[in-house]
């Protein structure tokens, strides 16, 4: 894949951004390079900037996936020397309780990502592209 | 994999993904705002204090995040803690936490700019909002998907709330207490103070926050 390839997945991936309400990923801001003999900030390239956009994907997952909670709570209960931790609950500000207990699994999404992710990078950079 | 493959492959992705999502919004809501990135914040530094030396036990069944911060109840769940060989309670933790600032106890502030939120708080205060010197160590936790100059300057602004500045850098309270390894912070009172995070690029920012006694560490599910 080439450069306008890579630019085109970037538009693919933006919109979805937008569509799961993730606008903020898609933000060039946060992929820019910062030349510190001139100071001045210009984006990664597409291959880069489409790996980072993934990566920031995978940590949105991360912290709404099931295997966290899961994770979480049997480090707090392996450190506690008594009394133990069921559940994790939230109060939000109108007084209604959310359990984190129910966040969905999302375990195979993140390895389907790793996996895309492994095979984007498979695809070597534009030669001019390369620094 | 071509353009056209990739595509494909992407907007498969999403499509599991919004499948498999919280179809519930409020906890949609919570997931998004980073409460569960908290706890997994949370059981870092609970399996952290325990390493240093530091008996912990919860008190409660439920832990409860609070969607807006506020004082502190004992009658909400929350971790007590005791130093190394001490029979009696210490310390304790609770989330979500309001401290009266600094600048509060100097000017006798008494506008919304007398408090400050704090995500996890180590604390010898056992009700109401704790004063900055009832602090022990504090966590501010930080789940953006991409880390900003913006994060170091709030957590500057919270460690400027809670102490001041000092040079050399001393032991800090933790360690006073018996904690180990010994942890030096340049702070007075000397609270320890970090921020967590969930974007590797936050390891570019690391640097000069430490000098103002506040920690940034990269913490990633």
């Amino acid at each position: 894949m080439d450069e306008e390839d890579f630019l085109a997945l970037i538009a693919v991936l933006e919109q979805q951004f937008r569509d799961i309400g993730a606008a903020e990923l898609a933000d060039a801001r946060h992929y820019t390079l910062r030349d510190p003999a001139t100071g001045d900030a210009r984006l990664y390239d597409g291959h880069r900037r489409l790996k980072l956009m993934l990566e920031a994907l995978g940590r949105r997952i991360a912290i709404e996936d099931r295997a966290t909670y899961n994770t979480a709570l049997a480090r707090i209960n392996g450190a506690v020397r008594e009394g133990g931790l069921r559940d994790v609950i939230v109060e939000a500000a109108d007084g209604r309780i959310v359990n984190l207990s129910e966040a969905p699994h999302l375990s195979d999404v993140r390895e389907e990502l790793r996996r895309l992710i492994a095979q984007i990078l498979e695809a070597p950079p534009p030669a001019t592209e390369r620094a | 994999m071509d353009r056209a493959a990739a595509i494909a492959a992407i907007q498969a992705l999403f499509a599991k993904y919004r499948a498999a999502r919280a179809g519930d919004i409020g906890l949609l809501q919570m997931l998004s705002d980073g409460k569960l990135y908290e706890m997994y914040v949370l059981s870092d530094l609970v399996d952290e204090l325990t390493s240093r030396g530091f008996k912990l036990s919860f008190v409660g069944t439920s832990l409860k995040f609070k969607g807006s911060p506020g004082m502190i109840k004992t009658t909400d769940p929350h971790f007590e803690m005791k130093r190394p060989g001490s029979a009696s309670v210490d310390y304790r933790i609770f989330v979500d936490i309001e401290f009266d600032t600094l600048g509060q106890n100097i000017s006798g502030a008494m506008d919304d700019s007398r408090r400050h939120e704090v995500d996890i708080v180590v604390t010898t205060a056992t009700s109401g909002y704790p004063r900055h010197d009832e602090i022990v160590l504090g966590v501010e936790c930080k789940c953006v998907a991409n880390f900003s100059k913006a994060l170091v300057r709030e957590v500057l602004g919270v460690r400027r709330e809670l102490s001041y500045l000092t040079n050399p850098p001393r032991q800090s309270l933790l360690t006073q207490a018996g904690g180990s390894p010994s942890i030096q912070v340049a702070a007075n009172p000397p609270s320890e103070f970090r921020l967590a995070y969930i974007d590797p690029k936050g390891m570019n920012y690391e640097d000069s926050p430490r000098a103002f006694g506040v920690d940034l560490k990269h913490l990633e599910p």
